[in-house]
C-alpha cells in the first residue's frame, strides 16, 4: 500500500526532474522549403517565435538602411495577423550587417496559431498604407536620434570600420545616417524583400508550451507550397580588402563624454577548418583577452600598469578567415591616447608570444560552461545562442554539442588565435575628443 | 489501495502549493541577524541581499559625491589581502556576482551564486565590505572618471533634461548634488580620506535589513549571512534622512541649444511615495499609460503622430521616500507642439476614463507574466523582497502576490488613477529643443547656470 505513494511521489519527482535538465533545442523535418525549424518545448510559457531571415544590411545596396526600413515595415505588415496592432502580447524585431530577427510573443490565452500566421506573413510583400510607409521613415529618423545622434561611440565606430573595410558591405551601416534614411524608398525595400524573403532563408525557432509534432503540423500547414526561393550565399564574406593599412582618424564631437581610443584591426586567421569551432576558439580568446587573468588585456592594461581605466574588447568573424577586432578603452590620467594605442599592441604582441597557459585556457572554458550549464533551462539563453550561431553561418549548436566544443578548446588554437590578432596587417586607430 | 492513494495525494499537494507560491519564513542567523528567505523551488542559485540604511552619511556637506567612488572603488580595487584582479577573477571561478549599489538614502549590495558556492562568496564578500583597499591610484582613476561622467551630464539632452529637472524639483541640497554629481569643484577635491570616512559609516549594523531568495536551505543562508558581515562596526545611532519635498511648480522651462540633435521631453508629477498595498495596481496603470508598444503614449505619440521612436512613462524613485510620475521621450523638432497637445490630451483622457476592460486584461496578464519571472529569479525575487520588507508589509504578500493579481479589478485600479495620479495642470514640463518657437514656455535658458532664477 505505501509502495504506491511512493511511486506517486517518483513519479512527481521524476517530472520535476526532467524539467530540471533544461530545455532542448530540436530540429524539425516539416516537409516544408524553410530553411530549418527548431522547437524548443517547455512545460509553461505561451507559444512564441523568432523567425530569423538570413538576409542582412550587408545584402543591400543604395542607401544604407534598406534591411532595417524593411524591417520596420514588414513586421508592422505581420503583425496584422491576428488584427491587432501588436500581435500577442509582445514583439520586436532586429537587424545586423547578415540576419534580421522577428520575435511574435504569442498570447498565452489565444490560438498559438497567431504566431505562426505572423511569421508567414513575413514571406509576404508588405502591403500597407503607402502614407504609413512614407511617415515610417520619420519615425526611423527619430531612432537614429535615439541611438546614434548624440553617440561619439556609434558614428567613430562607422566610420573605424570604413576605413578598415573600404567599399565593402559589411561596412555598411544598419542604421545609415539622416541623409541615407531621408532616401530610403518604399521600393528599394520591397525589392529587397522580394530578393531576400524567402523559406530558402528563413528558420523559425519555436519555444513555448507545445509539442514538436504540433509545430511541424502548423508550420507544414502556413508554409507548405511557398517556393523555397533562392538561399542566400552571402558571397561578400569570402572578399575581403587586400593590402596593409595602418590608418589614424581623429573623431571629434561635442557629444564625446570620456576622451579615448578606439582600435580596429582586420587579422588574417586561417582556422582550423571547421567554422563552428572556429567560432568557440574565438569565443574563448575573446573572453580570455577580457578577462583578469595573467597575460590578458585586462590584466596587462588595467590591473598591473594603469594605461587604460576601462575598455571593451570584441573579435568576431563577420569574414571567412578573417577576423574583426575592437578594441575601445579610455586611457588613465596622465596616459596619452597615442601611447594607450601603442599600450595595447604591445600587450597583444607580448601575450602571442608568450601564450597563454594552459590552466586559464581551461578556466576560461570552465566559466563559459558553467554560463551554458546555469542557464540551461532558460529558453531565451538557447535561443540567443542558436541565433548567434545563424549570425555566423554555423549549423545552430544545441547545448550538449557547444559545450562539448568549448571542453575541447586547446591551448595551441587559442594562442594561435592570438598570434594572428596581433599580427593583424590592417589597423585603424581613432581618437575620440571632445569638441569644445 | 484506495486509502493510499488518498494519502499520496495529500502529501503531493502541499509540494503542489509550495510550488506555486514560494513561501517566505523567518530566521535567525547563529550570529543573530535576522532575516527573511523566499524558497524558490529548482532553483540552483540564491541570492542574498543587504540594505543598510546609510547612503550619504559620513560625508560632508558638497562631498556627496564621494559615496559613488567608495561604492566602485570597493567593487573594483581589491581588498587588503586580495588584488583587484584576483578579487575579480575569484568571483568569476565561483560563477557569482556582487553588486554594491548607493542611493541617497541607503546603500544596496546583493550577492548570487550557486547555493553550494554561497559561502566562499559571502566570505570574498566579507574582504570586500571590511577590508577595501583604497589604493590613492585607483581612486584618483575613479574620481577623473566620474568627474566626466558628471560633464557629460551637461553635454547630452537627456542628461540636460535631468540636471534642469533635480534643480527645478529639488535646489541646492545633498539628494540634488549626489544624482545631478554636483559640484565639479567638489569632485575635484574628493581625498582618500573622505572616501575612507564614508566607508567606515556605511555599512555599520544600524539599520541594517537582510533577504534571500532561492534554492538553498535557510540554513547555510544564515551561515552565509554571518560570513559576510563578520567584523563589520557594530550598531551605532540609526541614520536620519532629511530630504526635502519635491517641489514640482506647474510650468513649463525650455532648454534651448541651437545646436541639439533633437528634442526630449520630459513631463513631472506628484505621486505617492510608498506603493504599499497598492502596488500592483500602480504597476499596471502605468504599464497602459506608458509602458510599451501598447500603451496609451506610445499609440498616441508614435502611432497616430508619428512623432516619436518611443514615448512612455514611469515611476522615479529618488529615494523611497521621494518618487515622481514622469511621462519622457524624444519626440520630432518640427511637430514638437502638435507633439505636446497630444501628450497632454492623453493623458488628461487617462485621468477622465480610466482603462478600458480589453486593455485591463492585456496588460494585467503581461504583468503577470512579468512578476511570476521575478519571483523564479533569485536576484530579482530578493529585490521585491527586500522593498516588501522595508515597506513593512506582511511576508505572505510576496508569496501570494499572484494571487492578487488575479484578484485585482479594473474598478480598483481606475480608482487608484483616479486618486493618486495628478492632473497634468499640476505637472512640470522640461524641454531641450534646438528649435523652441511655437512652444508656450514659461521660462527659457541656454545655459546650465541660468536655472536658478528659472525655477
Amino acid at each position: 500500500m505505501h509502495r504506491i505513494g511512493f511511486c506517486i511521489l517518483a513519479f512527481i519527482c521524476s517530472t520535476a526532474s526532467a524539467a530540471a535538465d533544461g530545455v532542448k533545442p530540436i530540429r524539425l523535418e516539416t516537409g516544408a522549403a524553410l530553411r530549418a525549424v527548431w522547437v524548443i518545448s517547455e512545460t509553461a510559457g505561451p507559444v512564441s517565435i523568432h523567425a530569423v531571415m538570413i538576409a542582412g544590411e550587408a545584402d543591400a545596396s543604395g542607401p544604407e538602411g534598406v534591411a532595417h526600413y524593411l524591417e520596420h515595415l514588414i513586421y508592422a505588415h505581420a503583425n496584422e495577423a491576428a488584427g491587432s496592432p501588436v500581435h500577442g502580447d509582445t514583439g520586436n524585431a532586429w537587424v545586423t550587417g547578415a540576419v534580421t530577427l522577428y520575435f511574435f510573443r504569442g498570447d498565452p490565452d489565444g490560438d498559438p496559431g497567431d504566431v505562426f500566421d505572423a511569421a508567414r506573413r513575413l514571406l509576404d510583400p508588405p502591403a500597407l498604407d503607402p502614407g504609413f510607409m512614407r511617415t515610417e521613415r520619420d519615425i526611423i529618423l527619430r531612432e537614429y536620434e535615439t541611438r546614434a545622434a548624440e553617440s561619439s561611440d556609434h558614428r567613430a565606430r562607422a566610420a573605424a570600420r570604413r576605413a578598415l573595410l573600404p567599399s565593402h558591405p559589411a561596412a555598411r551601416r544598419v542604421l545609415g545616417s539622416r541623409a541615407d534614411i531621408q532616401a530610403l524608398t518604399p521600393d528599394a525595400a520591397v525589392a529587397f524583400h522580394r530578393t531576400f524573403y524567402t523559406p530558402a532563408n528563413m528558420v523559425l525557432l519555436v519555444t513555448g508550451d507545445i509539442h514538436p509534432h504540433e509545430v511541424a503540423l502548423r508550420v507544414k500547414r502556413r508554409f507548405d507550397g511557398v517556393p523555397a526561393g533562392s538561399a542566400n550565399a552571402q558571397a561578400w564574406r569570402d572578399a575581403a580588402p587586400g593590402g596593409d593599412l595602418d590608418q589614424k582618424i581623429v573623431h571629434r564631437d561635442r557629444y564625446v563624454a570620456h576622451e579615448s581610443v578606439l582600435v580596429s584591426a582586420l587579422a588574417d586567421w586561417p582556422g582550423t577548418g571547421n567554422p563552428a569551432r572556429d567560432r568557440t576558439v574565438a569565443e574563448v580568446a575573446e573572453r580570455f583577452l577580457s578577462s583578469p587573468l595573467p597575460g590578458s588585456l585586462a590584466k596587462r592594461l588595467r590591473f598591473d600598469d594603469f594605461i587604460f581605466s576601462r575598455f571593451s574588447f570584441s573579435a568576431s568573424m563577420v569574414l571567412n578567415r578573417r577576423v574583426e577586432m575592437h578594441f575601445a578603452g579610455r586611457p588613465d590620467i596622465g596616459v596619452s591616447r597615442d601611447r594607450a594605442a601603442s599600450a595595447f599592441w604591445e600587450a597583444l604582441t607580448a601575450t602571442a608570444h608568450t601564450g597563454v597557459r594552459e590552466e586559464d585556457v581551461q578556466r576560461t572554458a570552465a566559466r563559459m560552461i558553467g554560463e551554458v550549464e546555469r542557464r540551461a533551462r532558460d529558453s531565451s539563453f538557447a535561443v540567443h545562442r542558436l541565433i548567434a550561431d545563424l549570425a555566423h553561418v554555423l549549423e545552430p549548436r544545441a547545448a550538449d554539442a557547444y559545450i562539448d566544443d568549448l571542453r575541447s578548446v586547446t591551448k595551441v588554437e587559442v594562442d594561435g588565435f592570438i598570434t594572428a590578432l596581433a599580427g593583424a596587417r590592417r589597423r585603424v586607430t581613432t581618437h575620440l575628443e571632445k569638441q569644445e | 489501495m484506495r486509502t493510499s492513494r488518498l494519502l499520496a495525494c495529500c502529501v503531493a499537494l502541499p509540494l503542489a502549493a509550495a510550488c506555486a507560491h514560494n513561501p517566505v519564513s523567518r530566521h535567525v542567523t547563529p550570529a543573530g541577524h535576522e532575516f527573511r528567505h523566499l524558497a524558490i523551488r529548482d532553483a540552483e542559485r540564491t541570492a542574498v541581499r543587504f540594505n543598510w540604511g546609510s547612503g550619504l552619511t559620513g560625508l560632508p556637506a558638497g562631498r556627496e559625491t564621494g559615496a559613488a567612488i567608495g561604492g566602485s572603488m570597493m567593487l573594483n580595487a581589491g581588498t587588503a589581502r586580495r588584488a583587484p584582479d584576483e578579487l575579480l577573477a575569484d568571483f568569476q571561478d565561483l560563477d557569482a556576482s556582487a553588486e554594491l549599489l548607493v542611493w541617497p538614502d541607503r546603500v544596496g549590495g546583493m550577492i548570487v551564486a550557486a547555493s553550494k558556492n554561497l559561502t566562499p562568496t559571502a566570505e570574498l564578500a566579507n574582504e570586500v565590505l571590511t577590508q577595501p583597499n583604497f589604493d590613492p591610484r585607483w581612486f584618483e582613476r575613479m574620481r577623473g572618471s566620474l568627474l566626466e561622467t558628471a560633464q557629460s551630464h551637461h553635454e547630452n539632452s537627456w542628461g540636460i533634461a535631468g540636471t534642469l529637472a533635480r534643480e527645478a524639483m529639488i535646489g541646492d541640497h545633498a539628494l540634488k548634488r549626489y544624482m545631478s554629481l554636483e559640484p565639479w569643484d567638489e569632485i575635484r577635491a574628493l581625498t582618500v580620506g573622505n572616501i575612507a570616512d564614508w566607508h567606515r559609516t556605511a555599512f555599520d549594523r544600524s539599520a541594517l535589513t537582510v533577504v534571500s531568495a532561492g534554492g538553498a536551505d535557510p540554513a547555510s543562508v544564515g551561515r552565509s549571512i554571518d560570513a559576510a558581515l563578520d567584523g563589520l562596526p557594530a550598531e551605532s545611532t540609526p541614520p536620519i534622512h532629511d530630504f526635502p519635498a519635491l517641489s514640482i511648480v506647474p510650468q513649463t522651462i525650455v532648454f534651448h541649444d541651437p545646436h541639439a540633435e533633437k528634442s526630449v521631453v520630459q513631463i513631472f508629477g506628484s505621486i505617492s511615495p510608498r506603493r504599499g498595498a497598492n502596488a500592483n495596481a500602480f504597476d499596471i496603470s502605468i504599464d497602459v499609460l506608458g509602458g510599451g508598444q501598447k500603451s496609451r503614449l506610445f499609440e498616441a505619440v508614435r502611432t497616430s503622430l508619428r512623432a516619436t521612436y518611443g514615448y512612455g512613462a514611469g515611476f522615479s524613485d529618488f529615494t523611497r521616500n521621494r518618487r515622481v510620475l514622469v511621462l519622457g521621450g524624444e519626440v520630432d523638432t518640427e511637430l514638437l507642439p502638435n507633439a505636446l497637445a497630444t501628450i497632454e490630451s492623453t493623458y488628461d483622457e487617462f485621468l477622465a476614463d480610466g482603462i478600458d476592460a480589453e486593455e485591463f486584461s492585456i496588460a494585467k496578464r503581461a504583468y503577470r507574466e512579468r512578476m511570476r519571472g521575478v519571483l523564479q529569479t533569485p536576484g530579482t525575487a530578493a529585490r521585491l523582497l527586500m522593498e516588501y520588507h522595508l515597506d513593512g508589509r506582511p511576508e505572505d504578500h510576496v508569496a501570494t502576490l499572484i494571487d492578487r493579481i488575479d484578484a485585482l479589478d479594473r474598478d480598483a485600479v481606475n480608482t487608484l488613477i483616479v486618486r493618486e495620479f495628478p492632473p497634468f495642470s499640476e505637472m512640470m514640463t522640461i524641454i531641450v529643443t534646438p528649435d523652441p518657437s511655437g512652444i508656450e514656455s514659461d521660462c527659457i535658458v541656454t545655459d546650465l547656470r541660468d536655472i536658478p532664477p528659472c525655477v
